[in-house]
């Protein structure tokens, strides 16, 4: 009896030793859906990369734009995508360059790093920051301005906008 | 005839004497360099300089901000002599071109019976480990006796951006950008320099003048009386887009554009109640060619 007891204990023990089993991963993000509707720019800041790699003063490394150019403020600028893989842009007064109509679409869907806009064969590339906040209604495009001859980053430019 | 001939002889005597004074064309790529930048080449013209014609091209080139300020390329050991040059200091040949020399980093010398490699400009001075220091250097080229010598006194120079933040008379944000970027320029009053008129520290009414050019300086338009912003740094500034900044004449477009001129002024009450316009001097800078 006892030895019956100590082979139960034993088995007990080898099976609480089994690996818990992995659960299923969740299904991938969609965030073409995410994206789709209005955005308003609320914010336009540009960055010199050399002196942000510098650790320069925060003044000497970024300067918000969106109220620079009275007159041409850069919140008047908003973008609808479309489910329908169809996008428009409305520039209002502000300088911001971007194409007015076209098509847009993910460069990845899985793991999503910019939206090609395409409009009369030409495209363009706007980067995507961190999705992450895509669900709670925010997004950041990225445009970097590179040296001709080294290919390194000099300037950037942050896009932030807000779902309407 | 007499006359003409002694006459012809004082002028090409003239023109001989402007080609040995020219000073050597030189670029530097990257365009931007600071004193950590790796893979630096400096391609030097000297068409029309002093030391045109000769095979061996040396540099001779100082930090003005260093002490010793020579570049440990001109000497072996001890201190730097005009009259004993090291042959580390012998400029490349740009294969083709006997007018072209090019000096480029990384570069292994033999230093003292020991092999040294120079990574960046910063190595090139001796001060690798403190290379805040350098701010600038200045150059001539010469024959390895010294009887040959391009213009000294910083004629010819070479400018690296910043690796620490140091406030400025006059600053652009970015640092440097091109001519579809945005930019904001800054005057420091407070850094006023001494050869300006003085009374700009008591001015008030800041504005601007911007002025766009070609690369050979030929005013494409100005725009004047530009609304300056006083800043929480105690600077004055104001933001311009090149593109936006005016209509542009016929035929000239934002392509043209290659630099930009910028004079701040101001205006001074005297104790009788007259006011007087003063000015700092024009600030110059080039667009960079950025993708």
């Amino acid at each position: 009896m006892k030895n019956i007891f100590a082979v139960l204990l034993i088995s007990l023990l080898a099976f609480s030793c089994q690996p818990d089993e992995i659960p299923a991963i969740g299904d991938k993000t969609d965030y073409k859906p995410m994206l789709e509707g209005t955005w308003n720019l609320v914010k336009f800041e540009q960055v010199d990369a050399d002196a942000e790699s510098k650790s320069f003063p925060d003044f000497a490394t970024r300067k918000d734009l969106t109220t620079v150019f009275p007159g041409h403020l850069y919140t008047s600028f908003s973008i609808t995508f479309n489910a329908d893989g169809t996008f428009s842009a409305n520039k209002g007064t502000s300088y911001v360059q971007m194409m007015a109509s076209g098509t847009w679409a993910l460069d990845d869907t899985d793991y999503p790093s910019a939206i090609i806009l395409t409009s009369s064969g030409k495209t363009q590339k706007i980067a995507l920051g961190s999705l992450a906040d895509v669900v709670v209604g925010k997004v950041q495009f990225k445009e970097e301005r590179k040296q001709v001859e080294s290919g390194k980053v000099k300037i950037k430019y942050v896009y932030s906008l807000t779902k309407k | 005839m007499k006359k003409l001939t002694i006459l012809l002889i004082i002028v090409l005597g003239a023109f001989g004497l402007k080609a040995q004074t020219d000073v050597p064309k030189f670029t530097v790529s990257p365009s931007e360099v600071d004193a950590l930048t790796e893979k630096v080449t400096i391609t030097f013209d000297v068409t029309g300089s002093a030391v045109e014609g000769l095979t061996d091209v040396y540099i001779w080139a100082w930090a003005p901000s260093l002490s010793p300020s020579e570049t440990l390329l001109d000497y072996d050991q001890g201190s730097a002599s005009w009259g004993s040059i090291s042959k580390n200091a012998k400029l490349d040949p740009v294969a083709g071109n006997p007018n072209k020399f090019k000096l480029s980093l990384p570069k292994t010398v033999t230093r003292n019976g020991v092999s040294v490699t120079f990574n960046n400009i910063a190595e090139l001075f001796g001060v690798g480990d403190t290379p805040g220091k350098i701010k600038e250097f200045g150059f001539l080229l010469r024959s390895q006796d010294g009887s040959k010598q391009t213009p000294g006194d910083l004629k010819t120079k070479v400018s690296l951006l910043p690796l620490e933040f140091t406030p400025a008379y006059f600053r652009t944000f970015p640092a440097k950008v091109s001519n579809k970027d945005v930019v904001t320029a800054y005057l420091n009053l407070s850094l006023i320099e001494s050869g300006e008129d003085q009374k700009l520290k008591i001015a008030s009414k800041i504005t601007a003048t911007a002025t766009l050019m070609t690369a050979t300086g030929t005013t494409i338009l100005a725009v004047d009386k530009i609304a300056t912003s006083y800043t929480s740094e105690k600077e004055y500034a104001f933001t311009f887009l090149p593109e936006m900044l005016a209509a542009f004449p016929a035929g000239v477009s934002l392509k043209d554009v290659a630099k930009c001129k910028i004079e701040f002024s101001g205006e001074v009450s005297d104790q009788k109640g007259g006011v007087t316009t003063v000015k700092t001097k024009a600030f110059e800078f080039s667009f960079q060619s950025y993708e």
